[in-house]
């Protein structure tokens, strides 16, 4: 066999490329875990981990390079960005993280100095990576929660900008660069079953990309699909449209399927195995791929179900407004709507008569055994005028009202020891400006056991421009929801964050149609005055005087 | 003087009653008595943000200036029901009341030539004022607190005061009524001219007064009288002359020393974090505090240039808020500063034009600058009547009463099913409401063009027969020397 040229180029170029691949210090892990949730609802969660220990952010193997870049540029140590299309109740269970409706940015700098001018151009980065709307920056709904805590890095409430769009579209143009991010693409691996046409048809659909750098200076760069399909029994091709059929992906350092929550494994086929640390499901290897891997499930007796709760297929939606405030004084436990691990139950409406003032009315109830301490972030454009007077706590054990006790720490911060001392007391005011900035509050609220706090402020409406108002007004607006973050230094509980339900504000519309109408009439109302005070004060022709009135039947000072 | 009393008595009952029955809550809901400027509520909520150490402007609720803060720093949301607040606001609508009989009995007893009969003429203070203390409209505005009836309550005061020549008080007065909205600032000048003439006219009536000693005393020397009384002319038409001028430079350096001197006053307050409001002299640092402070008279942008820019578009029964909906936001400037500019404009024809009839000056300032407000209440429409009927002889030459009257009623009644229609129930457009509204401020305005076309009538007539007068002195004078002539031919 000759050495040609060709062949010698191409063997130096292997053992260069290994040499790198021996070099480069990122690793890469895929996971898909399959949960049995509440209501016959079903969660694929997809995480594809890259971890690139003592990045130089010039050479990237793994790490995706735009996002060393962003970090590297902006001093960014955590940036969290989902898309979500449809809402996730914590009813059908507890799945971790998870986001709101919309689009969600949070990001968190080394410094607190310039943070908006920051933030504006990690959103417009952001959205120029991913295709989405360029509002993320919009300091109508951008700002600042100083006591929530969106990551496991240290004091990071000053550094933090969050913002939300819940009216965010969420497509397949998405989908694609957020695909393109990950070592294998859509080619290999688990994200082959990444198929844009069946994805949006599901219950819930959130992808997020979520980049931390710790302390030990190494970046972790983490992809998340959640899926959340409403199915009794399931195949891969089914919901895909595919079994996994292609190659795994050599990057990968480890790929695996994780089951849980189901109480029969013995209807999988293929039969899911122990894969350590207690955890059931499949390893894949690259002897895998000779035949299709299609995991169905189809449980042999369908009544026996444990986790199921009969009769609730119809019935997922009715757990909104006034259902609620019947339940308030029933302690919330003894509702159907709770998952068996369900830690917190948040409903979230409003109470409007008449489209100019209202009032938003949050709901928390403790399922727990002990004590929670949350605090609970609200944030509220500035057209819903919040009266900061009306903000009251009710407490469902003896109906009463709690008192706020008022804890101004936007001076002192980082005192968190003082945050859970009372029952319940307000941490920060932001109040709106006119087209601006969204008015703020943050509460630290102490719930015992079985205990529902019913928190309650009233706004006023404010009125916009008809160019302001979008496309189809009468629409109305969506209202971000609010963060809970559960504060759980004591009970072991880990750090998490719940979102309530996110609102549909109706603001009351002017005429669309007529704006030159309007103009027109008003103004010349306005020319009337001019001209009429012009002709009566220099028009003496006009003045012929008439000695007599004719309209003396009115006022007949003759007759007094 | 019992039919007086017993008016008074009846309007303090009707307020006391309504209170007692928390009526007060009803009228809340209701947008003609309730603005973002006037509203109570918004001001619970900015005391409600000083005591927790935010800026009492923030939330785009509050929009007065910061003494009214101050003033009223002990309200909290259930002074809805405190008696201290509603005795306030009650002695407030008493003194407007008490003010307007004095003003218009007062301007009764200057007129020359009375053009109504002697009854009628006694029973018209008593009438006009409890016109004002007694409707509906008034008293609704009691009802909620309105923050606008401090502005009425300035302007009669300060008109009040002018018309007894009192230039320092009325100034004083005006600046209060300025300092809280802006627009009365051009009330400044017919206040001016009123205290002038009032002066002119006090000083006219000593001296007369001492033409008739000198004539009882001095009876028989009269050529020595003639002269005298020359010299005495002549001095007073100097005194005068010198005399005016002072007073307009005096009025004018009056009126803006109080004004700046309030603006500075609040400033202080505002500086000293919101939270109290005690002004600490004797800290060292206090200068240093309050320069250092880059923030200068940042309520400003709160209050005046929010009542004059009209940020908040919420619907009221003015002209503006729906036209400023619905024009394209490039245009809004330029639409703005035109009609915000319409009042100055219309300060020098109507000044030119009226200038030796200052009350009636005042009466059309003021009209105009209530109709062109950027937010009314309905409380300000009997306030325009009763400031445009000050001189009641003006009602006489008044044309379409009867269309006026039976107008408005349609109007005002159908301004709440109107409002009810849109933000209530949903069936109905904001168009409905946009038309009652422009119709009633429309209505406003011709009341007002009806007012000045009467008031040029009787200011003719007036020169008519000065002329007439004249002429025949002239035509007289002219025979008596002709024929005296002929005697000495």
């Amino acid at each position: 066999m000759k050495h040609t040229p060709l062949t010698i180029l191409f063997f130096l170029f292997f053992s260069l490329y290994f040499g790198c691949l021996a070099q480069s210090q990122d690793k890469y892990t895929e996971a898909l875990t399959i949960k049995k949730l509440n209501k016959n609802k079903l969660l694929f969660k997809f995480d594809f981990n890259t971890i690139s220990k003592n990045p130089n952010y010039q050479n990237y193997f793994l790490f995706p390079k735009t996002f060393g870049n962003l970090v590297k540029e902006n001093s960014l140590e955590y940036l969290r960005f989902s898309l979500t299309q449809g809402m996730y109740h914590l009813k059908y269970g507890e799945i971790g993280r998870y986001s709101p409706p919309g689009g969600e940015l949070i990001a968190t700098f080394e410094t607190k100095e310039d943070l908006e001018s920051k933030f504006r151009t990690v959103s417009r980065k952001i959205s120029g990576i991913f295709g989405t709307s360029q509002k993320f920056s919009d300091l109508t709904i951008s700002a600042q929660p100083f006591y929530t805590e969106f990551n496991s890095l240290e004091s990071t409430s000053q550094r933090t900008h969050y913002s939300s769009l819940p009216r965010e579209p969420v497509c397949t143009e998405n989908l694609t660069p957020w695909l393109k991010l990950l070592p294998c693409r859509s080619k290999a691996g688990l994200a082959s079953l990444l198929n844009p046409i069946k994805l949006y048809d599901l219950f819930y659909h959130s992808m997020s990309v979520e980049v931390t750098r710790s302390q030990e200076n190494s970046l972790s760069f983490h992809q998340q699909l959640l899926l959340v399909v409403e199915l009794k029994e399931f195949k891969f091709s089914q919901i895909f449209g595919t079994p996994l059929i292609g190659p795994i992906c050599p990057f990968s350092s480890q790929t695996k399927i994780q089951i849980e929550g189901f109480s029969d494994y013995s209807s999988f086929t293929p039969t899911p195995e122990e894969i350590g640390n207690n955890q059931v499901g499949f390893i894949l290897k690259e002897n895998l791929n000779k035949k299709d891997f299609n995991l169905h499930y189809s449980p042999k007796e369908k009544t026996n179900n444990n986790g199921y709760n009969h009769n609730n297929i119809g019935n997922d939606n009715s757990n909104n407004g006034n259902d609620n405030n019947n339940n308030f004084n029933n302690n919330g436990i003894n509702d159907e709507n709770i998952s068996k691990n369900q830690s917190i139950k948040l409903n979230r409406f409003l109470k409007e008569s008449g489209k100019i003032r209202g009032g938003v009315i949050t709901q928390i109830t403790n399922l727990e055994k002990n004590d929670l301490h949350l605090t609970l972030y609200d944030s509220l454009p500035w057209f819903m005028r919040v009266y900061f007077h009306t903000l009251t706590i009710k407490s469902n054990f003896e109906n009463k009202e709690i008192e706020i006790t008022d804890l101004n720490l936007e001076s002192e911060q980082g005192n968190e020891s003082n945050l859970f001392a009372n029952q319940a007391s307000l941490l920060r005011i932001q109040t709106s400006q006119d087209h601006g900035r969204p008015s703020i509050f943050e509460l630290a609220l102490v719930l015992k056991p079985g205990e529902t706090f019913q928190i309650s402020v009233d706004y006023l409406k404010g009125f916009l421009n008809f160019e302001e108002h979008p496309f189809d007004g009468n629409r109305g607006f969506d209202i971000a929801p609010a963060i809970v973050s559960m504060h759980g230094k004591k009970q072991n509980l880990k750090k998490r964050i719940y979102y309530t339900d996110s609102l549909l504000l109706m603001l009351p519309t002017p005429d669309f149609t007529m704006p030159y109408n309007v103009m027109t009439i008003t103004t010349t109302a306005f020319l009337i005055w001019y001209g009429s005070f012009l002709n009566n004060l220099t028009g003496r022709a006009g003045l012929k005087l008439k000695k007599k009135s004719k309209a003396k039947w009115i006022i007949k000072p003759d007759k007094f | 003087m019992i039919l007086q009393l017993s008016l008074l008595l009846l309007g303090i009952l009707l307020r006391a009653v309504t209170y007692h029955f928390g009526l007060t809550s009803v009228y809340n809901q209701k947008f003609e008595y309730v603005t973002p400027f006037t509203s109570f509520d918004n001001l619970v909520e900015a005391v409600h943000l000083m005591s927790h150490g935010t800026s009492p402007y923030g939330g785009s609720h509050f929009h007065l200036p910061p003494i009214y803060l101050w003033l009223f720093r002990w309200v909290d949301q259930d002074s809805y029901a405190n008696w201290g607040l509603r005795i306030i606001f009650i002695l407030i609508d008493l003194i407007c009341c008490l003010l307007l009989f004095l003003i218009i009995k007062q301007t009764l007893g200057q007129q020359k030539n009375k053009m109504l009969n002697a009854k009628f003429e006694r029973i018209l203070p008593v009438a006009i004022s409890s016109i004002y203390f007694l409707n509906p409209f008034t008293i609704a505005s009691c009802l909620v607190y309105c923050m606008g009836n401090f502005t009425r309550l300035y302007i009669l005061l300060s008109i009040y005061l002018a018309l007894n020549a009192n230039l320092v008080l009325s100034t004083f007065v005006l600046s209060l009524a300025a300092y809280t909205e802006v627009t009365p600032a051009l009330l400044i000048i017919p206040i001016i001219l009123l205290c002038i003439k009032q002066r002119s006219q006090l000083f006219k009536a000593k001296i007369n007064q001492n033409k008739s000693q000198v004539k009882r005393t001095q009876e028989k020397q009269k050529e020595e009288k003639e002269e005298k009384e020359e010299k005495k002319q002549q001095k007073t038409k100097q005194h005068k002359n010198s005399n005016t001028f002072l007073q307009w430079f005096l009025g004018i350096f009056l009126f803006l020393f109080w004004w700046v001197l309030l603006l500075v006053l609040s400033q202080l307050m505002f500086n000293s974090k919101f939270s109290n409001f005690k002004i600490n002299i004797n800290d060292p640092n206090f200068f240093q505090h309050f320069f250092s402070n880059n923030q200068y008279f940042t309520f400003l942008k709160h209050t005046y240039f929010f009542l004059l820019n009209i940020t908040d578009l919420t619907p009221n029964i003015g002209l503006y808020w729906y036209l400023l909906t619905e024009t394209f936001v490039v245009f809004r400037q330029f639409l703005v500063f035109t009609l915000q500019f319409i009042n100055v404009i219309g300060l020098i024809p109507f000044t030119i034009r009226f200038r030796s009839y200052p009350l009636f000056l005042v009466a059309v300032i003021t009209s105009s600058i209530t109709i062109l407000k950027a937010y009314p209440t309905l409380a300000d429409f009997p306030f325009l009547f009763c400031i445009l009927v000050m001189q009641p002889k003006l009602l006489e030459k008044t044309r379409y009463r009867a269309f006026f009257i039976r107008g408005f009623q349609v109007v005002i009644g159908l301004l709440s099913p109107f409002y009810k229609i849109w933000i209530q129930d949903g069936t109905g457009n904001a168009n409905y409401l946009f038309g009652i509204s422009l119709s009633f401020s429309f209505g406003e305005i011709l009341v007002l063009m009806e007012m000045i076309r009467s008031a040029m009538i009787v200011i003719t007539n007036e020169k008519d027969k000065k002329k007439e007068k004249n002429s025949l002195q002239y035509y007289i004078s002219t025979k008596k020397k002709k024929s005296s002539q002929r005697k000495d031919k």
